[in-house]
């Protein structure tokens, strides 16, 4: 018995850090390049999961289809939000705080606007596929949750490959290494930049579309995740799109154990003694430095 | 940012005024003015409003201590606060501790818990800093809703009435706000106060300056968390009620004291006064019209303040100040360009006090020596054990073509890096691993070969910061900060700020505030870099000087006509190793050293 809850809960957080490496895999990239910390993140994430609550209550689209248009839909938000605000400030060489004042900022009005828009209320996103679940071996799991990591590990090697293998992605790296350098050797710095902070809110509306069903929406329910994407982003090594795949999965299984060994209540309190601990004892991360 | 802290002569005709100052005058004015305010405003409502304005000056200040003026950003200030608000309400209402006791209760216990936050917290910086804060007010936060048998639950806890009307609030808030802006301005002008804005420039910098870094830093959090666990403690009753979600509110405490502080301009004492103003205002016409849209005014302020107004509403309104006043000429300018040579006493202020100051002028003895030095980055070996010694008193050239491991030799001698293996012993004490804030204390004084100044203290300030690492009055420190200042030729710009001088001017505060450490050793890492020949001219002069003082050097440096006339003696590293050792005279004949070093750059004395 004991046995099967600790596989049940391992499992479930494996599939929940499925999730959390998508989120924390595009904040890693915009870190990754530009060097800023992007605290709208989970707030993108947050219009990825209207748009598909939207898309799925008036045109009856299917959640994973919706990734198609949640995906560039941020990206243009993103690539929008790094244009007219983000570069003017890097320009200017500001601290490394007015980043983040900035970033907060952002994710603050974007949260407002959507309470405004939509207002405040908690909906939920009710199909039958939602709560489905398949049983394998006595342990039970959800087909949505399933899905949801099925999908979100695809991109992040997606991800992984196209930053390794293409010439997109070696521009990308190129310019995270040094963005003069690069521009030395023909890569426009400015618009790598603008692609990578697109790129990377855009995998966050991807993960607000696969999170819909397995998650309630508010406004409000952003500053969690920005919070869920940093910690994955430290845990697996800033600027690692690797890493947040190892700190992803590892806040997932440990958030889900302490669920159910210590308390649901407390459920984010251990996410965070986690991050502390690992920032505290291995402050490069639990992976280290990678190639990206 | 703002006005420097040390105020050029201000006077002003009348004996009263002269005796406080012009500003002291306004603020009194100010003061009596709060004082008799509820006479005047009888509204309940308004008196309400006055009071959060209260409020509010004293948690943007607060935060702005820390943020502002130690440049450590908090995203988890309510934190503190939700402490405050917390312990107060329960010391109060379960064993009826009076008022005044609890909430002072409740600013040591978020003082107490800044303690461990900062520990964990200040390994990291930047952005680390603050969002880890954030997650520990979110476990606060989080512990309050659940430990039901303590804090009562998401429910929250109700205070009784203490008072029948808003007008003992009124005046607990004004004592708070002057409380906390009193303490911030003391602190200011005290040592710590110089040192939490050194932190802020630069790190590094404050570091060889012998500042302990992170017990200054953790100083300002103790102080800033204190300060915010009071009003905390204070906006319980006031408020009647507190919950989790209130008094631990990201957007509402945390990020509304950044709002406030920055709004009216970090870093800047009377900045929160501004931004408490107008947020209070803002959000109570948002309240009554929109309906709480005070977040979404919030996030257009930070946005807007960030990309156009980095210096807020108060440094703004101080440029547009200054472009409308004529300029004036620097004060007293010419009396102060005389040749700086009459000004020798100001050595004597620097070494007179320094530990050894007896034993520099005698030539003898060995004060630094390392054996076996030696330093790997990774995989590459920057120093290959490295033995060099320096005698008191002596002037020692360190050459070697780029990446010779010169400025690492430097940053180990200071502590700024730990040799792989090796020691290092200086004036009797083995300094191997030390931290560099404490081989500072102990007479190693070291420049920077891309300069670091403080950029938002003036010269003076900067000089000034130096000078407290033996002492505590910031008076006497001046005093010397002033007279070598005038050594190194630079008390003409001592109200100028750091960041607007020239490179030559630059090399030379960089060599001013190592001087005023009271060094034993100076470490300069190629301070002639870049210069023009006058500059060089002076530049050598003002070495020569320090040198007659008996002060020690090491001196990395490329121009070889500063260090051929400089040096008693030449260390020569070539590959992390020592390839020769000698007068100038020899080191320059020395075939080995010609083909290595000089013959590569022969007829290029320059970088």
């Amino acid at each position: 018995m004991g046995g099967q809850v600790f596989l049940q809960s391992t499992l479930n957080g494996l599939l929940l850090g499925g999730l959390y490496a998508l989120i924390g895999a595009g904040m890693s990239l915009i870190f990754g390049v530009l060097r800023v910390i992007n605290l709208a993140h989970g707030e993108m994430l947050m219009v990825g999961m209207y748009i598909t609550f939207w898309l799925f209550t008036l045109f009856n689209l299917n959640p994973y289809v919706s990734v198609l248009i949640s995906f560039p839909a941020l990206c243009l938000l993103g690539a929008a939000i790094q244009r007219f605000l983000v570069a003017p400030i890097l320009r200017k060489n500001a601290p490394e705080e007015n980043q983040l004042l900035l970033t907060m900022g952002v994710g603050l009005g974007i949260t407002e606007v959507v309470r405004l828009l939509f207002t405040a209320n908690y909906r939920t996103f009710s199909t039958p596929f939602a709560t489905a679940t398949i049983t394998v071996l006595g342990i039970s799991i959800s087909l949505a949750l399933l899905t949801a990591f099925g999908i979100a590990l695809g991109i992040s090697l997606l991800l992984y490959t196209v930053l390794l293998k293409t010439d997109l992605g070696r521009s990308l790296r190129a310019t995270a290494q040094d963005k003069d350098a690069a521009s030395l050797y023909g890569i426009d710095g400015n618009r790598t930049y603008t692609l990578a902070f697109g790129i990377g809110s855009g995998l966050a509306g991807v993960a607000g579309s696969l999170l819909l069903p397995i998650f309630y929406l508010s406004p409000t329910v952003g500053g969690a995740f920005t919070l869920k994407a940093f910690i994955v982003t430290v845990l697996g090594g800033m600027g690692s799109v690797l890493g947040a795949l190892v700190g992803g999965l590892t806040l997932g299984v440990a958030e889900s154990l302490g669920a159910v060994y210590v308390s649901t209540a407390y459920r984010d309190v251990i996410g965070y003694l986690v991050f502390i601990l690992v920032l505290s004892l291995r402050p490069s991360g639990l992976v280290g430095r990678s190639r990206f | 940012m703002g006005a420097p802290l040390v105020h050029p002569e201000r006077t002003a005709g009348i004996p009263f005024v002269r005796a406080i100052g012009l500003p002291g005058l306004g603020l009194g004015l100010v003061l009596v003015a709060f004082a008799v305010l509820p006479l005047f405003v009888r509204s309940p409502y308004h008196l309400h409003l006055v009071i959060l304005f209260l409020l509010w000056v004293g948690l943007g200040e607060s935060w702005n201590l820390l943020g502002g003026f130690t440049g450590q950003i908090s995203f988890g200030h309510a934190a503190f606060f939700g402490t405050g608000a917390y312990v107060t309400s329960l010391l109060y209402i379960g064993p009826g501790v009076p008022l005044p006791l609890a909430g002072l209760v409740g600013g040591v216990f978020a003082a107490v818990l800044s303690v461990p936050i900062g520990l964990v917290c200040f390994r990291l910086r930047g952005p680390y800093f603050a969002l880890t804060v954030l997650g520990f007010a979110e476990i606060l936060r989080i512990i309050a809703i659940n430990w039901r048998s303590v804090t009562m639950g998401p429910v929250g806890v109700l205070f009784p009435p203490i008072f029948r009307d808003k007008l003992p609030f009124y005046y607990m808030g004004l004592a708070l706000a002057v409380l906390t802006v009193g303490v911030v301005w003391l602190t200011l002008r005290s040592k710590a106060g110089f040192y939490f804005r050194a932190l802020r420039d630069d790190q590094e910098a404050a570091k060889a300056l012998g500042i302990d870094s992170t017990w200054y830093k953790q100083f300002s959090l103790i102080l800033s968390a204190f300060l915010t666990g009071l009003l905390g403690g204070f906006f319980a009753p006031y408020q009647g009620y507190i919950d989790p979600d209130v008094v631990f509110s990201i957007p509402d405490i945390s990020i509304a004291m950044i709002v406030v502080a920055v709004l009216g301009g970090m870093g800047n004492l009377w900045g929160p006064a501004v931004g408490a103003v107008i947020v209070v205002v803002l959000s109570e016409i948002l309240r009554t019209t929109l309906g709480g849209a005070h977040l979404l005014v919030y996030s257009g302020v930070i946005i807007a303040i960030v990309v156009f107004l980095p210096d807020g509403l108060v440094g703004w309104f101080g440029r547009v100040l200054a472009r409308m006043r004529p300029p004036r000429p620097e004060p007293a300018a010419a009396r102060e360009h005389q040749p700086s040579t009459a000004a020798p006493a100001a050595l004597d202020m620097a070494t007179e006090n320094s530990p050894g100051a007896g034993e520099h002028r005698r030539r003898d003895g060995v004060l630094l020596s390392t054996e076996k030095v030696a330093k790997a980055f990774g995989g590459l070996l920057a120093l290959q054990g490295v033995d060099v010694q320096l005698r008191r008193g002596e002037v020692l050239g360190l050459i070697g073509p780029n990446g010779a491991g010169k400025t690492t030799l430097l940053s180990l001698i200071s502590g700024f890096e730990r040799p792989t293996s090796g020691r290092i012993h200086f004036d009797s004490h083995d300094i191997t691993g030390l931290p560099a804030h404490r081989i500072t204390h102990l007479g190693v004084a070291r420049t920077f070969q891309i300069v670091r100044p403080l950029g938002k203290m003036t010269v003076l300030e900067n000089a000034l910061t130096a000078a407290l690492a033996h002492t505590v009055h910031v008076s006497a420190a001046k005093e010397k900060a002033e007279a070598i200042l005038q050594f190194v030729d630079l008390y003409s710009r001592r109200n100028r700020m750091a960041a607007n001088l020239t490179l030559a001017e630059r090399k030379r505060l960089e060599l001013a505030r190592a001087l005023a450490t009271n060094p034993k050793l100076l470490l300069l890492d190629e301070v002639a870099a870049g210069l023009n020949a006058a500059e060089t001219k002076t530049m050598v002069a003002i070495l020569e000087r320090i040198r007659e003082r008996g002060i020690s050097i090491v001196a990395v440096e490329h121009v070889m006509q500063v260090i051929m006339s400089i040096s008693d003696r030449i260390v020569v590293l070539h590959y992390g190793r020592v390839l020769a050792e000698g007068k100038p005279a020899e080191v320059a004949q020395n075939a080995e050293v010609i083909q290595a070093y000089l013959g590569v750059t022969e007829g290029n004395d320059r970088a």
